[in-house]
Order: C-alpha cells, then structure tokens, then sequence
C-alpha cells in the first residue's frame, strides 16, 4: 500500500532536483535538450565490441552530476527498476558468443562478454544523461524546448498535461486504497471481486478532478497552449556548452580516447 | 456600476435535470455579497454560470458584456475564481509558477508576471511560500496559495467558493481581515455563516433551484425560520454557547 505514496512522492522529488539552482539547471533547456539527445545518439552509435572507446562518455555525466550537485546515488535508486531491464537486453551475449578475444590476468574475455559491457555500458549512460535531464530542467521546459523546436503545440501540450496528470491518477489512486485497506484490514492488496469497480472508480474520479484543474486553467486564461514566459533567454555560453560537448561527443566518437591516452603514458 | 446582471437566468442539464432557473439580481462594484444555501442548492453552478464554465440560460453580463463565448477571455480576465478544492486549482510545481500562470497566459511582461507575483503574495502575507513546491503545503498553505493565484490575476470581481474551509483559526481570522481590505467586488459561497456576517453586507439565499432571498446580511442571518428551511441554522455567534470558555487548562 504505500509503493503508491513512495510513487508520488519520487515524482515529487524529480520536481524538487529540477527546482535546485546550479549552472547545469541555469542553462537554456533547448541547450541541455540538444546535448542529451546528440549525447544518447552517439553512446548508442558505437560499435559493439568498443568498450574502451565507449569509457570517455562517462564524462558527461559525471561532469554534470558534479556541477548540478545531484548525487548519483540518487539516479541509481531512481533508476533501480530498469537497470536489470538492461542487463537482461545483453544478458545471453557472453552465453552464446564465446569467442576469445584476449586475456586479462589470466581472465579470458570473450567478445560476447565485451558486447555484453558495451551494452550495459550504453544503456546505462544513456539512462543517466535521461535522468540528468529531468532532474535539472522540469517539465515545463522540456516542453518549452520542444516548441523550440518547432514540435506541434498539441503534442507539447499533451505530454505537458499528461505529466501533471500521472501525479493526479497516483494521488487519486492512492485515497482509494488508503480508504479500501482502513476498511479490509489483514488483506493484502486488493481483492480481484474489487478490481473492475476500483478501475472504474478510479477512472471517473480521476476525470473529475481533472476537468476541475482544467476548469481552473481556463480561469487564468488558459487556450490549449503553455506560454512560457519565465523560460531563460539563450545566451553566449548556451552556444558554447553546445559546441563544446559536440565536439567533445564526435571526437570520442571518432577516435578512440582510451587507447589514445594509454599510448601517451605508455 | 452594475458589474453582475442575471434576468431570468438558470441552468440545467436537460430539461429533467434543472439546477437554477428564474435567477434575477444585480451586483454592484465594490459589493461584498454572500452566497448561502444547502449542499447541492447550486451555489457552486451559480458561480460557475458567471465565469461561463457552465453556459447559462436567460441573460446574464458581467461587466456589461453578456457571457457568451465571444466574451469568455474578456470575462475572465475581470474574474477570478478561487475554487472548493485548492488541489484542482495548484497545478503548477511551484507557488510562483502557479501565480505566475495566469498572469503569462494575458502575455505580460517577465516584470508585471514578477510584481504581480510579489503583491499577491504579500497581501496573503505568504511571501515565504514563493519558491515551496505546492506538494510541500498544508491544507491551509494551499488554500492561502490558491487565493493568491486569483489576485495575481488582479481581477474586478472575485467569486470564492467556500474560501475559509481548510483554514485554521488563525488563517481563517486574516482571510478575513483580507476580504474586508479588499475593494474588489466579491461573491463569496460558502456554510461559513459567521464569516458572511463579518465579510458581508448582502446575502443571497438559494434553495429550490432558484433565489429564495436577497437582501441585508443582517435581516437574513437572523432569519431562523428562513434559514432552518433551507437546511441552514443561525451563525454560530447568534447562538446560545454550549460551553463556557474556563480558560485555565495551561
């Protein structure tokens, strides 16, 4: 019963990182939208037995959480549902292709077992950068980038809405259960004989409660758009956190900066 | 100036399902005026009816300008509404977002969003909730929260639908003290009787989907066997004590 309120109050909490100041969350959301996306574009663009040229985009994220003050550990938990989802994606690769590649300390490491890294690797980088995102620009940005970017003011707005929504569901959802289990004691989760009219019920309290937040934003003058008018002006470093970490994504893209650094020190 | 004028005015869902009919009155700028009557006698359509989220029937203006679909902007640019349920009303992730979103969607300017802001939150002496994230508030936080967003709007009139329920004491004393500072016409539903009386000068009775009574607060509140018909007792401050303050338990 309260995986729902740990639910709502982790959605909360995405809110709260997105709220904090630092010169990650300062930067224009079109800026940090731009670099996420070129940044899971090209993580997932290498090859799949690159391991080590794969390492050196760990720094993006590792910059960022250290510049936005957001713990990683944070990322983790927030993430921890869907991590063994990537590892389940590579999970057969060390199984099923068992060629050797080579050998570290009497370790022999097969390619199946580097495609393996590689993925985990990629998908874990990719799921941070995501996460990075959101937990230093909130949704109202992220919609605002969007529009930027020329995206139906329909679909903007819907994925807007749908957002705010998911919390009102979550909240509704959670009265309903608190109110059923108060009445059911001993009984764990709900019964089946429930299922239909807790679905139903669910279903139109939450439209009601929606149509009175939807009635409220007509009040203040609301017409089917967001206007975001608090939304940061782009400015000279804008431009230059973009160009910077493009060119840092393309060269870790194109060369290969672990071998390239392991060669200076050799 | 006549700011509220309904002739004949009502609404129903369909012909079987009528809420209000035969509603006529006017209000005028500056009238503070409270609105009574039974759970489900339609205080909260008879709002509604005047901010056009519900069509009505017969003809009503506000502000000289009838509510029609051509005027809805316009109307609601003078109205603001605090709803029953502050949670419907607090969307926004933070207290300034939320004041700041009417005030956007008329276009203004990042200061006047800004100045706004700040004056509404002062009048509310909640300057301190600015930044808080609305999930972060109390009952009473968020009902504070959600009047402030209706004067950042800074409309002429002002419709509260049971502005002092989830209010302490204490709040509840300076959303008074708040309503009588306020020179914006005012329509306040709301069972809180003792506030009408201190808020207050007109009362508008309804019952019997239609307007039972409209006139001086006092007369009706006073009014027992009115009152009683309608599902109502007298305020609180007009009844005989149960208890007597002792006033020595600390």
């Amino acid at each position: 019963m309260n995986t729902m309120s740990e639910a709502i109050r982790e959605l909360a909490d995405m809110d709260t990182l997105a709220a904090m100041d630092s010169p990650v969350h300062r930067r224009h959301p079109l800026a940090k939208l731009l670099v996420t996306v070129l940044y899971i574009f090209i993580t997932v663009s290498f090859p799949i037995y690159n391991l080590s040229g794969l390492i050196p985009m760990v720094l993006y994220p590792v910059f960022l959480f250290f510049l936005s003050g957001i713990p990683i550990s944070t990322c983790f938990y927030k993430l921890r549902f869907i991590l063994p989802l990537i590892c389940a994606v590579g999970i057969w690769n060390p199984i099923l292709n068992r060629t050797s590649l080579f050998s570290i300390g009497g370790l022999t490491i097969s390619a199946g077992m580097l495609s393996f890294l590689a993925l985990l690797f990629k998908g874990i980088f990719a799921l941070m950068a995501s996460f990075l995102l959101i937990a230093t620009t909130n949704i109202e940005k992220i919609c605002y980038a969007l529009s930027c970017l020329h995206l139906p003011d329909i679909l903007v707005t819907q994925m807007l809405i749908t957002y705010r929504y998911v919390s009102l569901l979550l909240k509704e959802a959670h009265t309903m259960i608190q109110a059923y289990s108060l009445r059911a004691p001993g009984q764990r989760g709900l019964h089946y004989s429930t299922w239909g009219s807790f679905v139903g019920q669910l279903l139109i309290r939450s439209m009601d409660r929606a149509s009175r937040l939807y009635e409220s934003m007509q009040m203040r003058g609301f017409h089917g758009s967001f206007y975001y008018a608090n939304v940061e002006v782009w400015k000279m470093s804008d431009t230059l956190w973009v160009l910077l970490w493009t060119a840092f994504f393309v060269t870790a893209r194109l060369f290969n900066l672990s071998v390239l650094l392991g060669r200076l020190f050799a | 100036m006549i700011t509220i004028d309904m002739k004949e005015a009502g609404f129903a869902y369909d012909k079987d399902t009528v809420i209000l009919k035969d509603l006529n009155l006017t209000i005028h700028e500056g009238e503070a005026v409270g609105l009574i009557g039974a759970n489900g006698a339609g205080k909260s359509t008879f709002l509604k009816i005047l901010t056009g989220l519900l069509m009505p029937s017969g003809h009503v203006q506000i502000c000289g300008m009838d509510v029609t679909k051509a005027h809805l902007s316009e109307i609601r640019k003078r109205i603001g509404f605090v709803f029953q349920d502050s949670e419907s009303q607090l969307f926004m992730p933070t207290v300034y977002d939320d004041l700041a979103f009417g005030p956007r969607n008329y276009g203004m300017s990042r200061e006047e969003v800004e100045r706004r802001v700040d004056s509404a939150l002062n009048r509310m002496d909640i300057s301190y909730l600015k930044h808080r994230q609305n999930y972060r508030m109390s009952g009473g936080e968020k009902r504070l929260a959600s009047i402030a967003a209706i004067l950042a709007m800074e409309p002429d009139i002002i419709l509260m639908d049971e502005p002092s329920i989830t209010l302490d004491p204490k709040n509840r004393r300076n959303l008074i003290r708040l309503l009588n500072d306020m020179p914006e016409t005012k329509l306040i539903a709301s069972h809180d009787l003792d506030m009408i009386m201190e808020t207050c000068d007109r009362v508008l009775l309804i019952g019997e989907q239609t307007l039972l009574a409209d006139g001086n607060c006092r007369e009706i509140l006073t009014d027992q066997s009115l009152l009683e018909r309608c599902h109502l007792e007298l305020p609180y401050c007009l009844q005989e004590p149960v208890w007597k303050p002792t006033g020595n338990h600390i």
